[in-house]
């Protein structure tokens, strides 16, 4: 499967070895300001940083277990580059490299395998564009709050992944008829035996999809350890929830996963509730497919525009389908412009868009922007309120001055 | 570097407990000593006032905090640092929810320090504080453990079996025989921490926390003898308990 855009994606993986070296004077003078205390082996390479070099770093929400969060101008090209890639941990990465990584298929199958990485480097190859969002993106924007990682617009990236088809490994395996659900026993330990294991798992049918892949690669790199190196899995369309990082075990059984980040966590309400109200069970689904949105990756938040034209640039995406329209307006004028669509549509990939903008006056100006999908299903001004906080789709909107 | 910004880290961590622990100590002597009608110390720069009920209830409610942030020190951050708290804004309701959560899900906290906590972080971190701007950090810049480092470092001479021992006697009480933790002490099989030598032994060797410092205990090969047991450790563990919880 060829990449969309090749040069897109050279120039997203080159893009933070070049501009590191821009940026890393600010960073320095960022954290000494800050009172962080930096690694005084390395030394800016260039200390007269252009003031306006755009900040990369990322947004910590978290630092053990570690949880990241990409800043505007690192999602504002096709691909996410790996260095400036969110990062969810629930119970932080395994200790990697101890012995040789194996991957089981067991369970309802007929032939139990194991994997090597050598061996599930010789399968046919596929690599698959999609966006891997984080099921709770944009918590921090809901009101009333609720408890959990108050991530706000950047728990989401793009990337090329490459590996091998999950439903090449299932036939291999041979799975049996009884069989509805493949769980993913992952590496990561928790803390103590009292909490849960981070083990999901997907109804057998999306497991076996064209597009489900057992991924070994990220932007044309081994899978960076923080991204579930060795082998995650890519459930394009779906979110994060279904995305298992380091994965050791995949288990085909007839049931779903009974553990807790299955059964209670990464639950919806089937329908949508008052705020503050909390169904029973039984009305409480799993979180898969994701919902249309869109987010504004130039300018970023807090920008100081000159009153002339702008190029306004984002990026847009959806769950089942595609992203066929994003519209543009401020707050303060609501009248909504539609943006140029870049890039192919394709399920579980993302668009880019942009769309020239004159800021009428000086003053304080609210950009906002909202996706329309292949299915028809906008995306909302506030999404439905959701006791954890899950698919925040809302306008999203960038606040800038204009001199 | 790392190991001499770690050690600082240690150190802050560590004067910081200190201090913490002599001010409640003094505190609590103090009152002991001078019974409860004495004046709570002046402040230096402001005329000191006499003992009153309110100056007594303000150095009551600052003991309680600060023993309260003790509490959550202590057992909190055996699992995840402080912005996970310190980074929400919820309900005393949604804290007491969470405290409740983590307890069950292994958190050892007194039953006499659960109210406290509960009303510190409903506090501090309530529904109506303001959020602070989160740090910034390159990710080539984050110094944690929670990145796996090099996993053969140190242990090539490491005798195995010999370390094995070592860790039933000296480790196995907190951390579990097989190393996957238990209430006091946190998993240690199969994590990052084990891919970074240096920093498990200046932890073994100074302690951490509720950790005691072992070197009185173990030498750095006896130390060494049990990091390459632990890193022997099988991936299998015994499987995890199905516990759905609702």
């Amino acid at each position: 499967m060829p990449m969309d855009d090749e040069s897109t994606a050279r120039a997203g993986r080159e893009g933070p070895a070049t501009d590191r070296r821009g940026f890393l004077g600010a960073v320095w003078g960022g954290m000494v300001a800050a009172g962080a205390v930096g690694r005084a082996g390395e030394t800016p390479t260039r200390a007269e940083a252009p003031a306006a070099a755009p900040d990369r770093r990322m947004i910590v929400r978290t630092e053990r277990p570690l949880n990241l969060e990409s800043t505007s101008p690192s999602l504002d090209s096709f691909y996410t580059p790996n260095a400036e890639f969110f990062v969810r941990s629930h119970h932080g990465a395994p200790a990697i490299g101890l012995r040789p990584w194996t991957v089981e298929v067991g369970g309802l199958v007929e032939r139990p395998l194991t994997l090597g990485l050598d061996d599930l480097a010789a399968f046919d190859k596929a690599e698959v564009p999609a966006v891997l969002q984080c099921a709770g993106n944009g918590r921090g924007l809901f009101r009333p709050r609720m408890p959990g990682l108050s991530w706000e617009r950047g728990a989401v990236g793009h990337a090329a992944w490459g590996g091998v088809r999950l439903a090449t490994l299932l036939e291999k395996a041979g799975v049996k008829p009884e069989a509805a659900h493949v769980h993913f026993v992952c590496g990561d330990v928790p803390p103590t035996p009292k909490a849960p294991p981070f083990i999901r798992s997907i109804p057998l049918a999306r497991a076996q999809a064209e597009d489900t892949l057992l991924a070994l690669a990220m932007n044309g790199e081994p899978l960076p350890v923080l991204h579930g190196g060795p082998a995650r899995v890519v459930v394009p369309g779906w979110g994060g929830d279904c995305w298992s990082k380091w994965v050791r075990k995949i288990v085909v059984a007839a049931e779903e996963s009974p553990h807790f980040y299955m059964k209670t966590g990464y639950r919806i309400p089937r329908k949508p509730v008052p705020p503050g109200v909390n169904p029973p069970p039984e009305d409480m689904v799993p979180v898969e497919w994701m919902n249309v949105k869109s987010l504004i990756t130039w300018p970023g938040p807090g920008a100081s525009l000159a009153k002339a034209p702008q190029e306004v640039r984002g990026v847009a995406w959806t769950g089942e389908g595609h992203v066929v329209k994003v519209e543009v307006s401020t707050v303060q004028d609501p009248t909504w412009r539609e943006a140029e669509l870049l890039d192919e549509p394709r399920q579980g990939s993302w668009r880019r868009f942009k769309l020239a903008w004159t800021p009428p006056a000086a003053g304080e100006f609210t950009l906002q922007a909202r996706a329309t999908d292949s299915k028809g299903d906008v995306q909302p001004e506030t999404p439905p309120w959701n006791k954890s906080g899950y698919l925040w789709n809302g306008y999203d909107r960038v606040a800038c001055t204009i001199s | 570097m790392r190991t001499s910004l770690i050690a600082l880290a240690f150190a802050a961590l560590a004067a910081v407990g200190l201090g913490l622990g002599y001010y409640v100590r003094s505190h609590q002597g103090m009152r002991i000593v001078e019974g409860p009608t004495a004046a709570a110390p002046a402040a230096p720069a402001a005329p000191a006032p006499a003992a009153s009920a309110d100056d007594e209830d303000d150095d009551e409610a600052y003991m309680r905090e600060a023993l309260a942030k003790q509490a959550l020190t202590a057992n909190c951050l055996v699992c995840h640092e402080e912005a996970m708290f310190a980074s929400q804004r919820l309900t005393p309701a949604q804290w007491k929810s969470e405290v409740d959560k983590m307890i069950s899900w292994g958190a050892v906290l007194p039953e006499a320090d659960r109210e406290p906590v509960e009303s510190y972080l409903s506090k501090h971190f309530g529904a109506e504080e303001p959020v602070p701007a989160p740090g910034r950090i390159a990710l080539a810049d984050v110094k944690t453990r929670e990145v796996p480092g090099d996993p053969r470092e140190g242990t090539a001479d490491a005798d195995v079996a010999k370390g094995g021992q070592l860790y039933l006697i000296v480790c196995a009480s907190c951390h579990g025989p097989t190393a996957v933790g238990t209430e006091l002490g946190p998993a240690l099989a199969n994590r990052a921490v084990l891919t970074h030598a240096e920093d498990y032994h200046k932890q073994v060797r100074d302690g951490l926390r509720k950790m005691p410092a072992m070197n009185t205990v173990l030498n750095a090969e006896q130390q060494r003898d049990i990091l390459g047991w632990l890193r022997a450790l099988p991936y299998d563990q015994p499987p995890p308990p199905a516990t759905p919880k609702s």
